[in-house]
């Protein structure tokens, strides 16, 4: 009986913590005037299961716009969110209310392009962030 | 030892503390906009808002001003665009009028194109009757009609839906339609669609 009352707390406490979800992911900043890219991987969760494999930005119509190929490391088909946003010369971000975070589902082991274009021709450096989709409670 | 057994039992009124929470009135915090979809069935705020976006940059992408010029001379470099509210053509109630904004509110910022509200035509002639009419407004300095610039591209959306239920399942489809219409010539310069599928699956209990 005692040993049943201690799993069953134990199975408790542990519902309870779960609740409390990762939000960290990876974030790929890119300055599209000077071309330097920082990746930060802040949950080691995300780093094994998706990779950045590229990263390519151009400019069409006057506005700035970025291509980020990322790749699944499992063969399992994973659920994962991204969200771009877009700041001036003054590092101030743009519309930060209108980006939304958007699914991207990964098939095993593929690889699939992310595209994000700046809808303002003031921006010039773009800021992708990776989660996991169950982190958006 | 007597103690040692009512240990598991702190430790599970701990746990349902934790579970349940210790606050007896309702609590109310501001959540993040981008919550998971509860329900398949509704067309939730993050949906349009992704909607939103991604047929804006789909535009901006797509359409080259230069380009169309080319082919559409009458064109100014920044044409006037009517944009008529989107349609819903769901099975269920959708907020078309705060989607319509949206898209409006992210093309204006682009500064590709210049809009133009035929709905408020009507407070507009009102407001000019009362400058010209009303003795309150400098007679040189009242809005004179025959001055508003004229659309040149009219842009029209529509909302549509698929819904199947199979046991406790329900799967939607939605799918969003914008077209970009040149009036002079009649021809669609542009169009496209965002699609959205929605799964719910009801609990057993």
């Amino acid at each position: 009986m005692k040993k049943l009352l201690a799993v069953a707390s134990a199975a408790l406490a542990l519902a309870a913590l779960t609740g409390c979800v990762d939000t960290a992911g990876t974030v790929v900043t890119t300055d599209h005037e000077t071309g330097q890219s920082i990746i930060v991987e802040d949950s080691t969760r995300v780093r094994d299961r998706v990779q950045l494999v590229d990263l390519k930005y151009d400019e069409f119509n006057g506005f700035k716009r970025a291509h980020f190929s990322v790749a699944s490391t499992k063969l399992k088909r994973l659920y994962m969110d991204y969200r771009v946003v877009w700041f001036d010369a003054s590092g101030r971000e743009l519309d930060p209310q209108s980006r939304a975070y958007h699914t991207v589902i990964l098939e095993g082991r593929d690889v699939t392009t992310i595209t994000s274009v700046a809808n303002r021709p003031t921006a010039v450096a773009s800021k992708l962030r990776i989660r996991e989709t169950r982190s958006m409670q | 030892m007597k103690n040692m057994i009512y240990m598991p039992l702190l430790a599970f009124a701990g746990a349902l503390t934790l579970i349940t929470g210790c606050a007896t009135t309702p609590v109310t915090r501001e959540v993040t906009l981008d919550r998971q979809p509860r329900t398949a069935s509704k067309l939730e705020a993050q949906d349009t808002r992704r909607a939103v976006e991604k047929m804006v940059e789909a535009m901006l992408q797509d359409i080259d001003i230069d380009e169309l010029r080319e082919d559409h001379p009458h064109l100014p470099a920044r044409p006037v665009v009517d944009f008529f509210a989107v349609k819903n053509a769901t099975s269920g109630h959708v907020d078309t009028k705060s989607f319509t904004d949206s898209l409006r509110v992210a093309l204006l910022k682009s500064r590709k194109f210049r809009f133009v509200d035929r709905t408020r035509d009507t407070e507009t002639i009102d407001e000019m009757r009362r400058q010209a009419r009303g003795g309150l407004v400098d007679p040189d300095k009242a809005i004179a009609a025959g001055q508003q610039i004229a659309a040149q591209m009219q842009l029209m959306g529509r909302v549509m839906d698929d819904k199947t239920k199979v046991g406790r399942t329900t799967d939607v489809y939605y799918k969003f339609t914008l077209e970009l219409l040149d009036m002079t010539s009649g021809e669609i310069v542009w169009a496209d669609e965002h699609e959205l599928r929605k799964e719910t699956t009801r609990p057993i209990f």
